[in-house]
C-alpha cells in the first residue's frame, strides 16, 4: 500500500502541520495581485480637499469589515482631523444603522432586500443609495491533489442542497457521481461553507442552489479562512470562500452555468464582464436624500474608495477593483 | 503607639455589610438577568390578529371592478374597472381627495374604439398586470409611497409607474383564465386557458438597455428594457377535460395546470418546448379542481377543490420522489363548500373565504387556522392591501370591507419548534434548522430538535471520554499518590481549567480532526486504551501485595505513553492492511456510515480537555473528604488497599462522585467555543459519534448576528437561551444539594 493511495498527508508532515498551516494562512497569491495592480494604473489619484473634517461611523458587512478599516485608516491619513469608526457585524446591520442616523456608511456585500429596502423608504421616505466599492468572486475549492477542474451551477446545487432546484435530479454523494475516477472516486463528498450570518452564505444560497437550501450535513464554519483551511487538510472535501482567501494545498474550480456550457475561472476580468457565475459586487450604502448633496466628509471618503488609492487597497486586500468606466460612473455621480 | 480610628468590632461590621451587599446585588443582577430574557419571550405568545376596520362603498351600479388595493395605513384604496379606470378613494367615506387616471389613454397600442380591460392581477413587488381585450399586456407598478410631499407631514400618497407594454399577437382569445410571470430584463410570460381546454404560453424575451453588469443597483430599476423575442406555444392537451385553472411561478418556468377532474399537471414552458413533468389527483375530497394559487415563491400550489378541500401541493425535485407531486399539507376546514384564496406576500401564509364560514388564514406548517373571523358578508372577491397588511373583501354590491393584519410576522407557532414539518420543496417532513436566507420568500426554519439533540449528544460523548479518564486519575492522585507530588499535582491540573475554551477548540479542530480523518481507527484505539490502561494500572497498584511509595507514576509514565504510542500504531497498520485504502472509505462503503472531519469524537476530545480539571479536583475533593479515620480503621481492621477502596473510601465518595459529574455535564452542557469550532456545525440528528452536530449555545453565537432585533428568530434564539439556562441550572442546582448534603453527612464522624 502506497502512501498515495492513503489519500493522506505523509506521517512525517503532520507533526509539522500547525506550524504549514500557520503559512497557509498568511501567504496569499501574490501573482494576481501584480496583474490587478498594473490595471489600476490608469485610475485618477486622489485629490485631497481643505476643509473636510467631522466623523464617519460604518456599520454593516464583516467581509467588508477589513477593507472599510484599511480604507478609513488611508482617509485618516490623509484628513487626520476626521474621526473614523468601523463595526462589523454582519450585513443585515446596515440598514436599521443607516435608518436610525448612528451610520452614515452602510458596507454589504449584498444588496439590499425588498424588506430592508419597505423598512428603509417607510422611516425615511426615499430609498438609500447602493456605491458599488470592489468585486469579489465566489470560488469552489478542492484539494490539491482532486483531478476535478470544473463545476457546474446545477451540479453544485445537487451537491450542496436539499432541495435541488437546479435541475439535476440525481443525489451527488461521492466524488464518482462527479466524475472523478480512482480511489478519490470512492469518498463521499465532504462539504464545507460558512454560517449564516455571513453575506458569502446567502449569496452562495441565492446563486448556487436557486434559492434553495442547505443540507443539513454542510459544515458551516466561523470564516472564511477555516472553511479554506479545512479544504486543505481533508482531500475529498470541497468548499467556497471568497476568492480573496485562496491559499495553497487548494485550487479553485472553474465553473459554468449550466452543464454543457463552458466553464469560466474565477479570475479578474471573467467577474468583471460577468461571465463567472458567482461573482459579485460588494456595495456600500449612504443616505442621500434626493436633491440634498451628502455630507462633504462622507462625499471624501467615496470619492477616495474610487480613486487609485482605494481600489489599490482593494487589490491588496485580495478582492477585484471595479472597472475604471464603473468606478467613473459613480465617482461623477456625487 | 498609634489607636485604630474604628473598633475591630465597627470594621467587621462593615466588612459583613460589605460582603452582604455584594452578595445581594450579584443575586439582583441575576434577577434582572432572568427577568430580560423572559421579558423578551413574553411576545413569543403574541398572535397574529384580524381586526375588522370598516367598510366603504366603491362604485355605482353596474360598475365592474377588477382590482382593488389599499395603502399600508389603510387611509386610501385604489381600484380598477373594466373601463380601464383607475380611481384613487380616500377611506371611510370621505370624498376628499378623489382622483381618477385613466389607463386606457396611456396605452401605447393606441386602437381606435374603446377596448375594454379583461383581467388585473397583483404580481410580487406592488406590480399589477393589466391584460385588454385586444392582448395588449401592461404592467403597472401601482401602489403608495410613504413620503413627505412638499413640507407636510407624511403621508402615503398613490403612485402609479408603466413598466412595460407588449401585445399578443397570435392566438389570442378573451377568455378570463390568465396566469402572469415577469423577471425584469429576462422574461414575461402569459398563459391563457380557453373552454376547449387548449393552452397557449406566450412569452416575451427581454432585454435592459442599460449595459448588463454583475452589479444592478436597485431604485432605478427596470424602465429601460426591449423586447427582443416573442414566441408562442401551444401545449399538447394532456390534460383531461375542462381545465380549470393555471398558476405559473414567478419565473414563467413552471406552469399549473388543474383540471375538472381533479387532476393537475406540471408543465416546463421555460423554453420553446414544452415538457410535462408530472400529473396527480389532487383533488383530496372530490369534485374537480376550483382554483390554484401559487404561493411567493412559487414552489408551494394551493389547490380549492369543487367541494372547497384545501390541500398544498409541491413539485420536487429531490429525494425518493423527486418527479413527482405530492401534497405536503392539506388543511383542516369544516366547509364543504368552495372557497377562495389568496396569498399573502409576506410569509407562507394565504387567506381564504367560504361561505358560511367566514375569513380563514392558513400557513403552510399547520393544519389548524392561524386566525378565523367568522362573520363575514359574502364576498365575491378578495385582496390583500399593500405590504400584506390588510385583506379586502368586495361584496356583490360593490361595498369593501377591510381588516387589518396585523402582528403576522411576529406570529409564532409552537408547532414549528418541536413537531416534525414538511418544509417547502422538501424531500418529506422533518425537523430541521435553517434560519436565514438573502431572498424574501424564504420559509424559515426553526425547529429546535437538532440544536437540543446535537447539545445533549455532545455533552454525552464529552462525558463519556472525560469522566472514567478523571475519576480514574483522581483515585490515584487521592490514593495512592504520595503526598508531596500531590501537592503539585492537583493544582496542576486545576491549572489547566484556566486554558481559554477558544484556544481549545482552535487546537482540536486544526490539529486533532485531520488525524481522526486519517487514523481513525489509531485514534479509537488510543481513546480507548487511555482509561482502561489507567485502570489496568491502579488495579495492579491496588492488588500488589508490595509496598506503595507513590512515585509509580514516575516510571509508569513512559510505559503508559508507550503502550499508547502502539496503540496507535496498531490502529494504524490495521487500517492500511485490512481497510483499504482507509477505515473510513470502509465504513462508507460497508455501512453507509460517513466519517466526517468535524465529528463528535473531535468535540468529546476538546470537551474532555476543558472539563477534565472540574471533574478531577471536585472527584478528588470527595476521595480526600472520606474521613482518614475510616481509612485508619479499615487498614487497621487488615483489608487491603483495594478492599479499603472498594468498600470504605468509594461508597463514602460516591455522592461526590455524582456531584462531578453532574457538575462536568452542565458545564459541557453550556460549553461555547470548543463545539462551534470544533463541531462543523451541522444540525443533524444523528447518534453516530463520527458525525457532527449542532449546539444550542454554539447556534446562538452563529445566528445572533444575524437576527433583527424582534425578528422570529431574535426570539427563538431567546428562547433556546432561556432553555439552556433552565437546564444547566437544573443540572447545576441538583449538584450543589447533593454537594450540601455531603458535606453535611461528614460531620457525623
Amino acid at each position: 500500500m502506497t502512501a498515495n493511495h492513503r489519500l493522506s498527508l505523509p506521517p512525517a508532515r503532520r507533526w509539522c502541520r500547525l506550524l504549514w498551516v500557520f503559512w497557509m494562512v498568511i501567504v496569499p497569491l501574490i501573482a494576481q495581485e501584480f496583474t490587478l495592480l498594473d490595471a489600476l494604473d490608469d485610475f485618477p489619484r486622489y485629490q485631497r480637499r481643505s476643509g473636510i473634517s467631522g466623523s464617519v461611523n460604518s456599520v454593516g458587512s464583516d467581509t467588508l469589515n477589513n477593507l472599510m478599516a484599511l480604507w478609513g485608516e488611508g482617509f485618516r491619513r490623509r484628513y487626520p482631523s476626521v474621526n473614523f469608526q468601523v463595526e462589523g457585524k454582519g450585513s443585515s446591520t446596515a440598514p436599521p444603522a443607516l435608518m436610525e442616523g448612528v451610520a452614515q456608511i452602510g458596507p454589504m456585500s449584498r444588496l439590499m432586500s425588498k424588506d430592508e429596502l419597505d423598512a428603509f423608504r417607510q422611516k425615511m421616505g426615499f430609498l438609500p443609495t447602493a456605491i458599488p466599492v470592489a468585486l469579489d468572486a465566489l470560488a469552489i475549492y478542492v484539494h490539491n491533489q482532486n483531478p476535478l477542474v470544473s463545476i457546474s451551477l446545477p451540479e453544485l446545487d445537487a451537491a450542496f442542497s436539499v432541495t435541488h432546484r437546479g435541475g439535476l435530479d440525481r443525489r451527488l454523494e461521492t466524488w464518482s457521481d462527479l466524475g472523478v475516477t480512482g480511489v478519490l472516486g470512492r469518498y463521499p463528498l465532504s462539504l464545507y461553507g460558512r454560517n449564516s450570518a455571513s453575506g458569502t452564505y446567502g449569496f452562495f444560497k441565492m446563486a448556487a442552489l436557486f434559492g434553495g437550501d442547505f443540507q443539513p450535513r454542510v459544515k458551516e464554519l466561523p470564516g472564511s479562512a477555516a472553511v479554506v483551511l479545512s479544504v486543505s487538510l481533508e482531500p475529498a472535501s470541497m468548499g467556497y470562500a471568497g476568492i480573496g482567501y485562496r491559499a495553497e494545498g487548494v485550487r479553485a474550480l472553474h465553473v459554468s452555468k449550466d452543464q454543457g456550457l463552458p466553464a469560466v475561472a474565477p479570475v479578474a476580468h471573467r467577474v468583471v464582464d460577468g461571465e463567472y457565475p458567482l461573482g459579485r459586487a460588494l456595495y456600500i450604502y449612504v443616505v442621500k436624500p434626493p436633491s440634498e448633496m451628502l455630507p462633504a466628509v462622507v462625499e471624501e471618503f467615496v470619492q477616495f474608495i474610487l480613486s487609485y488609492e482605494g481600489q489599490r487597497i482593494v487589490v491588496k486586500s485580495g478582492y477585484i477593483p471595479l472597472p475604471r468606466d464603473v468606478a467613473n460612473t459613480y465617482r461623477r455621480a456625487f | 503607639m498609634v489607636q485604630p480610628r474604628t473598633s475591630p468590632m465597627f470594621r467587621d461590621q462593615l466588612a459583613a455589610r460589605f460582603f452582604t451587599l455584594g452578595g445581594v446585588s450579584v443575586l439582583l443582577s441575576l434577577i434582572v438577568l432572568v427577568g430580560f430574557l423572559l421579558f423578551e419571550l413574553l411576545p413569543l405568545f403574541q398572535k397574529a390578529s384580524l381586526t375588522f376596520v370598516g367598510r366603504v362603498q366603491l362604485a355605482k351600479e353596474g360598475e365592474v371592478l377588477l382590482h382593488v388595493g389599499a395603502d399600508p395605513g389603510l387611509d386610501q384604496v385604489f381600484t380598477i374597472d373594466r373601463r380601464g379606470l383607475l380611481q384613487c378613494h380616500t377611506f371611510l367615506g370621505q370624498d376628499t381627495g378623489l382622483s381618477q387616471l385613466d389607463l386606457a389613454a396611456r396605452r401605447t397600442h393606441v386602437s381606435a374604439e374603446r377596448v375594454p380591460l379583461v383581467y388585473a392581477r397583483q404580481g410580487l413587488d406592488d406590480l399589477v398586470y393589466l391584460l385588454w381585450a385586444d392582448g395588449v399586456l401592461q404592467i403597472y407598478r401601482l401602489g403608495f409611497e410613504f413620503s413627505r410631499p412638499g413640507q407636510g407631514p407624511r403621508r402615503y400618497t398613490f403612485v402609479s409607474q408603466s413598466i412595460l407594454e407588449v401585445k399578443a399577437e397570435n392566438n389570442f382569445q378573451i377568455v378570463d383564465r390568465f396566469a402572469v410571470a415577469y423577471v425584469p430584463r429576462q422574461k414575461l410570460t402569459l398563459v391563457q386557458l380557453d373552454d376547449t381546454g387548449s393552452v397557449s404560453v406566450h412569452h416575451w424575451w427581454l432585454r435592459g438597455t442599460a449595459p448588463r453588469s454583475p452589479f444592478q443597483v436597485q431604485g432605478e430599476m427596470v424602465r429601460e428594457q426591449e423586447v427582443v423575442r416573442q414566441s408562442c406555444l401551444a401545449l399538447p392537451d394532456a390534460l383531461g377535460e375542462r381545465p380549470a385553472a393555471p398558476a405559473l411561478d414567478p419565473e414563467g418556468r413552471r406552469l399549473y395546470l388543474g383540471d375538472g377532474e381533479g387532476r393537475l399537471a406540471v408543465w416546463d414552458v421555460a423554453q420553446e418546448q414544452a415538457q410535462l413533468l408530472a400529473t396527480a389527483g389532487v383533488a383530496v375530497s372530490g369534485g374537480g379542481v376550483k382554483e390554484l394559487v401559487l404561493l411567493p415563491g412559487g414552489v408551494s400550489c394551493v389547490v380549492v377543490d369543487g367541494v372547497g378541500g384545501i390541500s398544498v401541493w409541491n413539485y420536487l425535485t429531490a429525494g425518493v420522489s423527486a418527479g413527482r407531486l405530492v401534497s405536503i399539507q392539506t388543511m383542516d376546514r369544516a366547509a364543504r363548500r368552495s372557497a377562495m384564496v389568496v396569498p399573502i406576500p409576506a410569509g407562507k401564509v394565504f387567506a381564504t373565504y367560504g361561505a358560511g364560514e367566514g375569513l380563514r388564514l392558513f400557513s403552510l406548517i399547520s393544519r389548524e387556522p392561524l386566525l378565523r373571523w367568522d362573520d363575514v358578508p359574502p364576498l365575491t372577491e378578495m385582496y390583500i392591501g399593500q405590504g400584506g397588511a390588510s385583506i379586502l373583501g368586495l361584496t356583490g354590491d360593490q361595498r369593501l370591507h377591510v381588516w387589518r393584519l396585523a402582528h403576522l410576522q411576529k406570529a409564532f407557532q409552537w408547532r414549528s419548534l418541536f413537531a416534525k414539518i414538511w418544509y417547502e420543496g422538501y424531500p418529506e417532513p422533518s425537523w430541521v434548522w435553517q434560519s436565514s436566507s438573502a431572498s424574501s420568500s424564504f420559509q424559515p426554519k426553526l425547529s429546535l430538535v437538532p440544536l437540543i439533540w446535537g447539545s445533549v449528544k455532545g455533552a454525552v460523548f464529552g462525558m463519556l471520554f472525560s469522566f472514567p479518564l478523571a475519576v480514574l486519575c483522581a483515585i490515584y492522585v487521592s490514593f495512592l499518590m504520595h503526598p508531596k507530588w500531590r501537592l503539585w499535582i492537583k493544582p496542576g491540573v486545576e491549572l489547566m481549567s484556566a486554558m481559554p475554551t477558544v484556544v481549545i477548540g482552535f487546537f482540536v479542530a486544526m490539529w486533532f480532526s485531520p488525524i481522526v480523518h486519517d487514523d481513525l481507527l489509531g485514534l479509537v484505539g488510543v481513546m480507548i486504551m487511555f482509561p482502561l490502561l489507567i485502570g489496568l494500572a491502579l488495579l495492579v497498584l491496588l492488588r500488589s501485595k508490595r509496598g506503595v511509595t507513590g512515585r509509580e507514576f514516575l516510571w509508569g509514565m513512559p510505559i503508559f505513553f508507550l503502550a499508547l504510542w502502539g496503540a496507535f500504531h496498531l490502529g494504524s497498520y490495521l487500517e492500511s492492511h485490512f481497510f483499504s485504502p482507509s477505515f473510513s472509505l470502509w465504513l462508507y462503503e460497508r455501512f453507509s456510515v460517513r466519517l466526517e472531519q468535524r465529528n463528535s469524537l473531535v468535540v468529546a476530545f476538546g470537551l474532555g480537555l476543558a472539563v477534565i480539571p472540574l471533574v478531577f479536583t471536585v472527584t478528588e475533593d470527595a476521595l480526600s473528604g472520606v474521613p482518614k479515620s475510616l481509612v485508619a480503621a479499615a487498614t487497621a481492621l487488615g483489608s487491603s488497599r483495594w478492599q479499603t477502596l472498594r468498600y470504605v473510601v468509594l461508597p463514602r465518595a460516591f455522592p461526590g462522585m455524582v456531584v462531578a459529574g453532574l457538575m462536568g455535564f452542565g458545564r459541557v452542557l453550556g460549553e461555547t467555543m470548543i463545539v462551534l469550532i470544533a463541531s462543523g456545525n451541522t444540525p443533524i440528528i444523528s447518534a453516530n459519534p463520527l458525525n457532527g452536530m449542532r449546539s444550542l449555545a454554539a447556534n446562538m453565537v452563529v445566528e445572533i448576528s444575524e437576527a433583527s432585533v424582534d425578528s422570529r428568530l431574535y426570539r427563538v434564539l431567546i428562547l433556546s437561551a432561556v432553555l439552556l439556562l433552565v437546564v444547566t441550572f437544573v443540572v447545576n442546582t441538583l449538584a450543589a444539594l447533593l454537594r450540601m448534603r455531603i458535606k453535611r453527612g461528614h460531620y457525623e464522624y
